[in-house]
């Protein structure tokens, strides 16, 4: 017989995963050649070896710090509620009052003035007064809000606007995406505190040796002076 | 190929449809399961443990955000497991934590007790044969793991690697080869080789 097993059909036979030809063909040179038999024999002792001595194993010690959201929907709505929210604590705290009159919305800070045609026309403001309007009727849209926060911070009202324009599951991949690494974030800040809590005690230990071993020693000296 | 189980198979479909319960059962299922794989990948590093935490998280946040990439269920395994070798093999070149390997010609072995208890002798040969292991080349150990360990078939770690079968095979092979001369060498008697 001429067949000289490969390298792959020495494995396929070892693992049980020739085919029934192969299996059959090695089975006939095995038959006709002692020492690859006695290699087979070594290979299944190694792997015996392997399987028994197999490295020690144990649980994850850090539980998984994943936390899904435990839902896809309603970021959208929950932004929007909290902003309408913030709008209204703000006018609510600030002592911002608002009036509106045939022509014009009149916004004072603080205490009420008398109002003059000039101050009517500076504190006017359209975007503003639509999504006041809005949150005083209770129907408070993505859009209204968006325009609202054109009166606020550039750059914040700009990642807000972003946030309002993308679609649902950007919303969700980035809220999840910051969920994670903040999660991440406090897992390492956790072990960074308990190595710092652990050689606090370490150093704790050391201490209270040396002090058992001086009063030892004293006691001693004065047991036998 | 060995068929991942069918409520696997079924928590993917459902992961992948956006369902967060099953995308979590997954993740109990593979984070320890990741977790033990790192643990013999990095081997006897003496911060083995601390590394394969770091790779079981970061493939399961690997897992989270690709589960729409995985085209085919049936090849969550070698899927799951090359993530899990690339965040291993990333780490050792981050940190350039690549540890001396063990060189199994220059170990020094302890003379053979004459009498002497032989569980604790198939023990101490049972840990030389793991610091064989140690001393095998990278690329022959990660099969081994993978196949002795974490049973996958040939073709899964093929896909896992991207290699041939026939190129899994051979590495297989030499590693076994590797070990069963380094057992020789180290004169285990056949009847302690377990």
């Amino acid at each position: 017989m001429n067949f000289t097993p490969t390298e792959p059909d020495w494995m396929d036979y070892l693992y049980g995963e020739a085919t029934p030809s192969l299996q059959a063909r090695m089975e006939q040179y095995l038959a006709a050649h002692p020492e690859a038999q006695e290699r087979l024999h070594a290979w299944e002792r190694v792997r015996s070896g392997l399987r028994e001595q197999a490295p020690e194993t144990d649980i994850p010690v850090q539980p998984l710090m994943i936390h899904l959201r435990p839902s896809r929907r309603n970021y959208g709505w929950a932004i929007a509620a909290a902003l309408a929210f913030l709008a209204l604590a703000t006018v609510l705290l600030s002592g911002i009052r608002i009036e509106k009159t045939d022509t014009a919305l009149v916004i004072t800070l603080g205490q009420p003035q008398p109002a003059t045609p000039d101050e009517d026309s500076s504190t006017r403001n359209d975007s503003l007064y639509q999504a006041l309007v809005a949150l005083q009727e209770a129907s408070v849209s993505a859009s209204q809000v968006q325009r609202m926060l054109d009166s606020l911070d550039h750059r914040q009202a700009q990642r807000t606007r972003n946030l309002l324009k993308s679609t649902q599951q950007e919303q969700n991949d980035r809220y999840e995406a910051v969920f994670q690494s903040f999660s991440y974030y406090l897992e390492r800040q956790r072990q960074s505190d308990l190595r710092q809590i652990q050689t606090s005690f370490q150093q704790m230990e050391a201490w209270t040796d040396r002090k058992q071993q001086e009063t030892a020693w004293l006691l001693t000296q004065r047991m036998n002076p | 190929m060995a068929a991942i189980p069918e409520h696997t198979h079924l928590w993917i479909e459902e992961a992948q449809r956006g369902d967060t319960a099953a995308l979590e059962r997954l993740l109990r299922v593979w984070h320890p399961k990741i977790y033990q794989f790192a643990l013999k990948y990095f081997g006897r590093r003496s911060d083995s443990r601390e590394m394969a935490q770091e790779v079981a998280q970061e493939s399961a946040l690997s897992l989270c955000r690709n589960m729409a990439t995985l085209r085919d269920p049936a090849k969550f395994r070698p899927w799951i497991y090359q993530i899990a070798v690339n965040h291993c093999n990333s780490l050792l070149r981050k940190g350039q934590k690549s540890e001396a390997s063990v060189d199994v010609e220059h170990i020094q072995l302890p003379a053979t007790q004459a009498s002497g208890d032989e569980l604790a002798q198939q023990q101490h040969w049972g840990s030389l044969l793991q610091k064989a292991m140690n001393g095998l080349p990278e690329n022959q150990r990660t099969v081994v793991i993978m196949k002795e360990y974490e049973g996958l078939t040939f073709r899964e770690i093929a896909e896992t690697l991207q290699i041939s079968e026939n190129t899994a095979k051979s590495r297989l092979y030499y590693a076994l080869e590797h070990l069963r001369r380094t057992l020789e060498v180290w004169n285990v008697p056949n009847d302690l080789r377990i």
